[in-house]
């Protein structure tokens, strides 16, 4: 037994130190830097999972797995910005591949999950159409509408994300955005 | 209408992140179809962030970091358990035909050792190490 167990330290350990050997190519955060850029992101990247999704406990599962392959990638940044790039394009690659594999039609509105302190019955009634309005869209329209309006970034960042060229951005972001307009405001267009 | 938008968007979207607007721009948005539309998405969707935000319940950042690391342990321990698999297909790859050598009556053995006294002793231990060290290696590392 004691020979089995120092076979077992012995052995895991060579494996991991190769494994290390093998990666030092990459540079792979280490906690101090992961934990902060989690704590300044998470709930971001939870928010965006959430609504693209329209499922809170897939979003959940999603966020980690981001996180993980992020860290797993040990890619090199320029830049907070593009290092933030970086997770939301895994985000939405999960996102897009959790999708594939759920039924069409599933939507969660995420409003009713959520606790209601200060929210209005009219502030209410809005974000559950605004839910249902997303959930009708196609994937890369609420992609790209979360990431326009939402989270503030800007064409190139979403070209980065979504996977679209930067020329295609502003045409294809104005169609979502009137598609959603439409939706929103029942059909009923200003003249 | 041209799907190029309004020269205005800008402007509008710096007045929903400011909460700062003048007569003029409101005007405008009031006038403008493109700019009505953008209003319109633009200010349910940064409101809903920051409800789903503020509700959010995002475990904790130690929390995420252990279990990346506790996952990253998961993965290696698997990954030598398929190169260890790799090693016990090779060494039985290579058994199956040094046992076949030994036991082959067309050999003559009796020649085989006087030229070399530790050959067959050497071929028999290579056989049973190849055979029972992959599995004992396989049982020190199986974690369960």
């Amino acid at each position: 037994m004691a020979f089995t167990l120092v076979m077992r330290e012995t052995t895991l350990s060579d494996f991991e130190r190769r494994s290390a050997g093998e990666s030092e190519a990459l540079v792979r955060m280490d906690e101090e830097t992961f934990r902060a850029f989690y704590e300044r992101t998470a709930r971001q990247v939870w928010a965006y999972l959430a609504r693209i999704t329209g499922d809170r406990q897939l979003a959940d599962d999603l966020l980690q797995e981001a996180y993980y392959r992020f860290y797993r990638a040990g890619a090199v940044h320029e830049s907070e910005s593009h290092r933030r790039n970086s997770l939301f394009r895994i985000a939405t690659n999960l996102a897009r591949d959790s999708g594939r594999r759920r039924r069409r039609g599933h939507e969660v509105p995420l409003h009713d999950q959520l606790e209601a302190d200060g929210d209005t019955a009219g502030r209410a009634e809005r974000r559950t159409d605004l839910a249902r309005a997303l959930a009708r869209l196609k994937p890369l329209q609420r992609e790209m509408l979360w990431l326009a309006y939402a989270q503030g970034s800007s064409h190139d960042e979403i070209a980065a994300v979504v996977g679209v060229s930067i020329g295609s951005v502003k045409s294809l972001l104005f169609r979502a955005r009137r598609r959603l307009a439409e939706l929103l405001l029942g059909g009923i267009r200003r003249a | 209408m041209p799907n190029n938008g309004c020269d205005r968007e800008q402007d509008l979207l710096t007045a929903l992140s400011t909460g700062q607007w003048d007569g003029e721009l409101r005007a405008h948005v009031a006038a403008c179809a493109t700019c009505a539309d953008l209003f319109e998405v633009a200010s349910a969707l940064i409101e809903d962030r920051a409800q789903v935000i503020r509700h959010s319940e995002v475990r904790g950042s130690g929390l995420a970091w252990w279990r990346i690391k506790m996952r990253e342990r998961q993965e290696a321990a698997i990954a030598a358990r398929r190169a260890l698999t790799g090693v016990q297909a090779v060494a039985l790859t290579c058994a199956v035909p040094i046992a076949a050598l030994v036991f082959n009556r067309s050999i003559d053995l009796s020649s085989l050792a006087a030229v070399a006294p530790w050959t067959i002793p050497l071929l028999v231990a290579l056989v049973v190490w190849s055979t029972l060290a992959p599995v004992a290696v396989y049982f020190a590392v199986n974690e369960e």
